[in-house]
C-alpha cells in the first residue's frame, strides 16, 4: 500500500521536472504537476511494473504539457534570426524557450518525441526507447526527418534562414 | 556477469526504489564506478529537495481522501454479484439524493449542483440567509455550502464593484480543491466580511476534473455578471452567482 502523500515525495519533482521544461514558467508547470500526479494516483495501481512508472510520467506530462501549449496557443515570434544557423540549430535553438512552443508543438507526435527527448531531455537512444518503445533505428529516422523538415518549419512560423 | 550501462531511466527507477534487488544492487556497483552516473544521482536528490522544499504537497494534501490506500482488490467476475452491485449502487444513490435543501436557497440551478449561503451568529450557530431581503454588514461571518451529485472540483471567487477577484476557496492553491458529493456540505472555512460597503459577487465555480484557478479567474474577469445569475464558461465549467449587499451596522 502507497499512500499519496508517498508517491507525491517519490514522483513530484519528477513530473514537475518534465512540465518545466516543457512550459517554462514554474507556476504553469505547478498547474500541470498537479493534474499529471491526480492521473499518477488513479493509474499507479494499475502498472504492475513499477520500473514502468517513470517512463509513463515522461511520456504523460509530455503530452499534457503540449496540449495545454496547443491549447493556449503559446506561441511568440521574438527568435533572433542572426542567432540561427543550421549547424548550431540543433544545439543552442532547441533550448528556447520560444522555439519549444512553436515547433514542437506542430510536429507528428512520433517526430516531436525523437526530438524532444534527444535534445530538450538530452536523452540517449536507449533511454528513450526505454520511454516511448521507438527503436532506436525509428529515432534516428525520426530525426533525419525533421532535420530534413526544418526549413520549412521555420517558413511557416515565419522565420527564414 | 551482466554489466550495466549508463541509462538516466535506470537511475531514475533506482532512486525511487522501483528496481528488483538483484538490478538495485547492479545499479549500485555501476554507480561506484561511475561519474556521470553518480553525479546524474547527487542532481536528482538536488532537485527532488527543491521542489518539495518549494512545493512541500500536492494542493489537495488537506482533504481526507488524500490519504487514501492502493489496494488490490479481487476483480468480480460472476455475474450475480456484478448484478447485486449495481442494485446496491442504485440503492445508495437513491437514498443519498434526498433533498435536504432549506427554503433560504439563494440560488439553485436545475441540475444536481448548486451553491448556499448561510450567516453565523456570535456563537457560531447557522442562520438562513436570504439576500433578497437580508443585508449583511461588515465584519459579519458567512458560510458558502455546496451541493453536488458526484464528485468534482471548485473554486470559490469573490468580485468586488471595482472588479478585483479574491480567491477564498482554496485559499491559496493554484488547482481546483476536490468536492466529495452531497449535499449543502459547508466549505472549509466561513469568510468575515471586510469594511467593505457594496455590491459583491462571489463565483463558485464547478469543474469536473482539475482546472488551474488562474486560467479560471482570467476567464471570470472578463465575463459580464449583470445579465445573468448563471454562466456556462465551457462544457464542464459552471459560474454560480450570488450577489450580497453589506450595509452598517445597526
Amino acid at each position: 500500500m502507497v499512500s499519496i502523500t508517498e508517491l507525491y515525495e517519490k514522483y513530484g519533482f519528477i513530473i514537475f521536472g518534465r512540465c518545466k521544461k516543457i512550459l517554462g514558467d514554474s507556476e504553469d508547470a505547478r498547474d500541470a504537476t498537479q493534474v499529471v500526479f491526480m492521473q499518477l494516483t488513479k493509474h499507479y495501481d494499475t502498472i504492475k511494473d513499477k520500473e514502468k512508472i517513470v517512463p509513463w510520467i515522461f511520456r504523460t506530462a509530455q503530452n499534457y504539457c503540449f496540449n495545454i501549449l496547443r491549447y493556449n496557443k503559446k506561441f511568440t515570434y521574438n527568435i533572433d534570426c542572426d542567432t540561427f544557423s543550421s549547424n548550431e540549430f540543433l544545439s543552442d535553438n532547441l533550448k528556447s524557450q520560444e522555439f519549444v512552443h512553436q515547433v514542437l508543438t506542430n510536429l507528428p507526435q512520433p517526430i516531436r518525441d525523437a526530438v524532444y527527448y534527444t535534445y530538450i531531455e538530452n536523452l540517449t537512444q536507449e533511454e528513450i526507447y526505454k520511454i516511448i518503445g521507438q527503436s532506436p533505428a525509428t529515432i534516428r529516422r525520426n530525426l533525419k526527418k525533421f532535420k530534413d523538415k526544418i526549413p520549412t518549419i521555420l517558413k511557416t512560423v515565419g522565420i527564414e534562414l | 556477469m551482466k554489466v550495466i550501462t549508463c541509462n538516466k531511466i535506470d537511475i531514475l527507477n533506482y532512486f525511487t526504489n522501483a528496481l528488483s534487488p538483484e538490478k538495485q544492487h547492479l545499479i549500485e556497483e555501476h554507480i561506484k564506478t561511475c561519474n556521470n552516473c553518480r553525479d546524474y544521482l547527487s542532481e536528482l536528490k538536488r532537485e527532488k529537495d527543491d521542489f518539495l522544499s518549494r512545493f512541500p504537497q500536492p494542493s489537495y494534501a488537506n482533504n481526507k481522501s488524500s490519504e487514501t490506500k492502493f489496494y488490490n482488490f479481487p476483480k468480480i467476475h460472476t455475474s450475480y454479484s456484478k448484478a447485486a452491485m449495481i442494485i446496491f449502487c442504485l440503492l445508495g444513490i437513491s437514498i443519498l439524493s434526498i433533498n435536504q435543501f432549506t427554503n433560504n436557497l439563494d440560488f439553485r440551478t436545475k441540475g444536481a449542483q448548486g451553491i448556499n449561503i448561510f450567516t453565523l451568529d456570535s456563537t457560531g450557530n447557522i442562520l438562513p440567509f436570504d439576500s433578497q431581503k437580508d443585508t449583511l454588514y461588515p465584519s459579519q461571518r458567512i458560510q458558502f455550502t455546496y451541493s453536488n451529485s458526484k464528485k468534482g472540483y471548485g473554486v470559490l471567487f469573490s468580485i468586488d464593484k471595482q472588479g478585483n477577484i479574491n480567491q477564498f476557496f482554496p485559499e491559496s492553491d493554484t488547482i481546483t480543491q476536490y468536492l466529495k458529493p452531497g449535499q449543502n456540505i459547508p466549505l472549509p472555512n466561513s469568510i468575515i466580511l471586510d469594511e467593505y460597503v457594496g455590491k459583491e459577487d462571489y463565483i463558485f465555480v464547478f469543474t469536473k476534473k482539475p482546472e488551474s484557478v488562474t486560467k479560471l479567474k482570467n476567464k471570470i474577469s472578463n465575463l459580464n455578471f449583470d445579465e445573468s445569475k448563471r454562466f456556462k464558461l465551457s462544457k464542464d465549467i459552471f459560474c454560480y452567482r450570488i450577489s450580497t449587499l453589506k450595509g452598517i451596522p445597526k
